[in-house]
């Protein structure tokens, strides 16, 4: 014992500890005998099997950390193989009309090819229809541009070239849709929409923003963005969807919108997500998620239709400053705007 | 071919064994709950030393890295282990020939309470107060055993220590009689009619 100041009983103790455990020391010769037999029985294939499972189950015992990292991959790995169907933009369909005196029906192959090759559209199908005792061929391609405003762009440019021709026509571009089922890993892959904001003025965000909610099957979504007087940006989107009884079988979730910087998420700020949820009895409730650098709180108001403005706005602006949130809340015509307190 | 190569290497690690067969085998004993898990903890570590024998390039240094295996599979162990009754830990059979059996009994006793002062500590405390204060090794040796720095050693032996002062003036202090007793029986006293309460 290299220690000074043990007393006389741990100095004795520890003695003993190294005589008795000295005791009956197994000699080399049955430490080996001893690890052939273990090799033996590890090497039977079940054995080894049910050993390593039981050794990974008491890693995962000892290591909470590893076995949350585990159960991630688990789920990651159950995202990749179990099927989820969903419908998924694939790209956008193209009609442009065409009637009137400048254009004959003798032009329509060589229209349908020069739309076929300035789109780049798979084919090109022409319909025709009779208007008010006119001709009108209304033809239909479909580009496999994901963004709207890239499709728009090129059947525009095609548009102009006609009219440049004395053909007159008109555009309407679709989202095309696919409904597809594929791993869940990817159906989240394509539901989370990635924004960079760098350098990017205000309103090229707002448009970026509403183009690719649209391709990603949010269509009608009312995007805002507009620079603070004192720095800072407000952002709001604005998505109205009307479910009785719950969202319907087969209903795709609303898309997740990311906005990065330098590559990576904004975090901090103050995001508000409102939900009017109306039963099968016409009574609405209303849910206000707030979230303010990192804090959220939730205000779920029932009968909401039934209250006035400002019963609205005391009923809100309470539920989310007891769960510790330090905000302003206006609402004005039914429209509810949060706004955190400095 | 195969065969020949296995044969070599365990030939070699049994040269190489030999020499620190006893005091490896005893200190994996005394870094363990009790003997028989001692004796396995050491007939893994010869295991694993046999199938990476190939990465040791300095026999003269095998001790020290034979040790550091033994570690190594003893913290791994430690993390996955719940803890077991110390009631069996040492073969409590008759004494050894030539031992006095009242003698041999307080040994037991006492290395009961050696074992259970010693499993309070962290599994790095625990070996560097058996590789240093039982075994005799070096501190600079228990460095390089564990894979640590001098000061790193130190400063395990010193919380170690105080871990074990404090075990020792808890014990003593509630023992009834001062000095030796089975840390297995509560204190008790005697009430006034006679009845143990």
């Amino acid at each position: 014992m290299n220690d000074p100041n043990a007393t006389d009983d741990l100095r004795a103790d520890l003695a003993a500890l190294k005589k008795v455990s000295d005791r009956d020391l197994p000699d080399l010769k049955q430490v080996m005998n001893e690890i052939s037999r273990r090799r033996a029985v590890e090497a039977a294939p079940i054995m080894g099997w049910r050993r390593r499972i039981m050794a990974a189950v008491q890693t995962m015992k000892a290591r909470p950390a590893l076995a949350a990292l585990a159960a991630a991959v688990a789920l990651i790995a159950v995202g990749m193989v179990v099927p989820v169907s969903y419908d998924r933009v694939t790209g956008h369909d193209v009609s442009i009309s065409l009637a009137g005196a400048g254009f004959t029906p003798d032009q329509i192959a060589p229209t349908a090819k020069e739309m076929k090759a300035r789109l780049g559209g798979e084919s090109v199908q022409v319909e025709a229809a009779e208007d008010n005792g006119a001709a009108r061929f209304v033809f239909h391609t479909t580009l496999p541009e994901r963004s709207r405003a890239e499709a728009a762009r090129k059947a525009g440019a095609f548009v102009k070239a006609l009219a440049e021709k004395g053909i007159a026509a008109s555009l309407a571009v679709a989202p095309h849709k696919e409904h597809v089922t594929s791993p869940a890993v990817a159906y989240a892959w394509n539901q989370i929409i990635q924004i960079s904001v760098d350098g990017k003025s205000a309103s090229a965000l707002e448009s970026e923003i509403k183009q690719r909610l649209a391709e990603a099957g949010v269509p009608d979504a009312q995007v805002s963005v507009k620079d603070g007087a004192t720095g800072g940006r407000e952002i709001s989107v604005n998505v109205q969807r009307q479910n009785f009884g719950g969202a319907p079988a087969g209903q795709q979730p609303e898309p997740e919108l990311v906005l990065t910087k330098n590559g990576a998420p904004i975090t901090g700020g103050s995001t508000v997500k409102i939900r009017k949820m109306k039963d099968q009895t016409g009574a609405t409730s209303l849910v206000v998620e707030t979230s303010d650098h990192g804090k959220t709180a939730t205000a779920t108001i029932p009968s909401s239709e039934t209250m006035s403005d400002a019963q609205l706005q005391t009923a809100i602006e309470t539920q989310l400053r007891e769960a510790g949130l330090n905000v302003r809340v206006e609402v004005v015509g039914g429209q509810i705007k949060v706004r955190p307190v400095d | 071919m195969d065969a020949r190569v296995n044969e070599d290497r365990w030939e070699r690690l049994l040269r190489l064994l030999g020499p620190i067969h006893e005091q490896a085998s005893g200190t994996a004993r005394r870094l363990s709950r009790s003997a028989d898990e001692g004796d396995d903890l050491y007939q893994e570590s010869v295991l694993r030393a046999y199938e990476r024998l190939h990465d040791l390039r300095d026999e003269s240094k095998f001790r020290s890295w034979f040790f550091a295996t033994l570690l190594s599979i003893h913290r791994s162990r430690r993390r996955r282990r719940a803890t077991v009754s110390l009631e069996e830990a040492w073969p409590k059979g008759g004494e050894p020939a030539g031992e006095d059996g009242s003698a041999w009994a307080e040994a037991l006793e006492r290395a009961d309470r050696a074992a259970r002062a010693l499993d309070g500590l962290a599994p790095v405390q625990r070996e560097a107060v058996v590789l240093h204060e039982i075994e005799g090794f070096s501190v600079e040796e228990v460095a390089a055993m564990q894979g640590v720095t001098i000061s790193a050693v130190k400063s395990r032996l010193v919380r170690g220590r105080d871990k074990l002062r404090t075990f020792y003036e808890r014990v003593l202090k509630s023992a009834r009689i001062p000095g030796l007793r089975r840390e297995t029986e509560p204190a008790r006293e005697l009430a006034p009619g006679g009845e143990i309460r």
